[in-house]
């Protein structure tokens, strides 16, 4: 999420790679066509959607895992963009206050509506599996999404931003307005609950 | 690594500080293999939102907050008449009389003290501006 950096990514194949930064991209930073969007002015607002919406998405996604409500989180956090536009200062990246946007609009939505079966229409279907192999890792998956759903708000939102988008804790500690002992605390908790939520029960010896 | 042999880690048995290390390790990478394979893509419905949002008029937007006391109706940079830019710049003018007709009374009345707790005469003022002649 870093400006000089770019941002670091791990593909399913388990490597690694760099993609540019927001402000690595052509054409004005995220803050300069904030400063813009404060004006009124609806083409910043376009192009600076644009390069947010597929992050927004990604991690609304992270929450809610189904895509019908993540897009529905990810264009609400851009209308708020809009709207308090003028009042936003650049005392942080623009895109940590769109994640922290992001993030507790998908906790709202999960307030109202807890966690339902994870939507199987996005993945897709490997050959390589047989059947049966197949079902046992869409049930793996169901209760690996179960555990993360059942941890405390403030967990989940760490491992979601750790493991997910691959923050670092300093950037993590930034969208939670948090620490970043408080941010390592949290990550430590949160394994320890899905080592208790994932312990085998006495049956399964 | 399986979710099997993940609960196998967790479950311990007589290593448990050892077999508590290597679960630990082996939960974060699970978890990154598990955030990365069940990502679906977003660049289809990146569009559909976009689209979305312009397709229709934008709310409006909100002043920022230095200016947000202000009633709306001094800031527009319109001048045309208007019932209620009249109605609050009859109310500021209406204060800013009553402000200064206190004032003006007190300046008026010689007799009356002074802030300051003395009044004066004008020749004693006189006295004060002006040196005397040697």
């Amino acid at each position: 999420m870093t400006d000089a950096a770019g941002v670091v990514e791990i593909t399913a194949t388990g490597d690694l790679t760099v993609r540019p930064g927001p402000n690595q991209m052509d054409g004005p930073s995220d803050e300069e066509l904030m400063a813009l969007i404060a004006t009124g002015d609806r083409a910043a607002f376009q192009r600076l959607a644009a390069r947010s919406l597929p992050f927004a998405l990604r991690l609304a996604r992270g929450f809610v895992r189904n895509d019908a409500d993540a897009e529905d989180l990810a264009q609400e956090a851009m209308l708020r963009v809009w709207i308090n536009a003028a009042r936003w200062r650049p005392t942080a990246p623009f895109r940590a206050w769109l994640y922290r946007m992001v993030v507790n609009l998908s906790l709202n939505r999960l307030r109202r509506a807890p966690f339902s079966a994870l939507d199987d229409v996005g993945d897709p279907a490997d050959p390589g599996l047989d059947a049966l192999a197949g079902l046992e890792a869409r049930e793996e998956k169901h209760r690996i999404d179960e555990a993360i759903a059942a941890l405390p708000e403030r967990q989940r939102t760490a491992i979601v931003l750790t493991y997910q988008e691959g923050f670092s804790n300093s950037e993590t500690a930034v969208v939670l307005d948090s620490t970043v002992s408080g941010v390592e605390a949290l990550l430590a908790r949160a394994r320890q609950t899905l080592r208790k939520a994932l312990k085998p029960s006495r049956d399964e010896d | 690594m399986s979710l099997t042999r993940l609960m196998m880690l967790i479950g311990g048995g007589p290593d448990r500080a050892g077999r508590s290390a290597e679960a630990d390790d082996t939960i974060e990478a699970w978890l990154r293999d598990h955030f990365h394979a069940t990502a679906a893509p977003a660049g289809d419905a990146a569009e559909r939102v976009l689209s979305r949002l312009m397709s229709r008029p934008l709310p409006p937007q909100r002043r920022a907050r230095l200016t947000g006391w202000w009633p709306s109706a001094l800031l527009t940079s319109e001048f045309a008449p208007a019932w209620p830019r009249l109605a609050v710049l009859a109310v500021v003018a209406a204060l800013g009389f009553a402000l200064g007709s206190l004032d003006f009374a007190r300046m008026h009345d010689r007799n009356a003290p002074t802030p300051l707790g003395f009044s004066a005469t004008e020749g004693e003022l006189g006295g004060i501006l002006f040196d005397e002649d040697v």
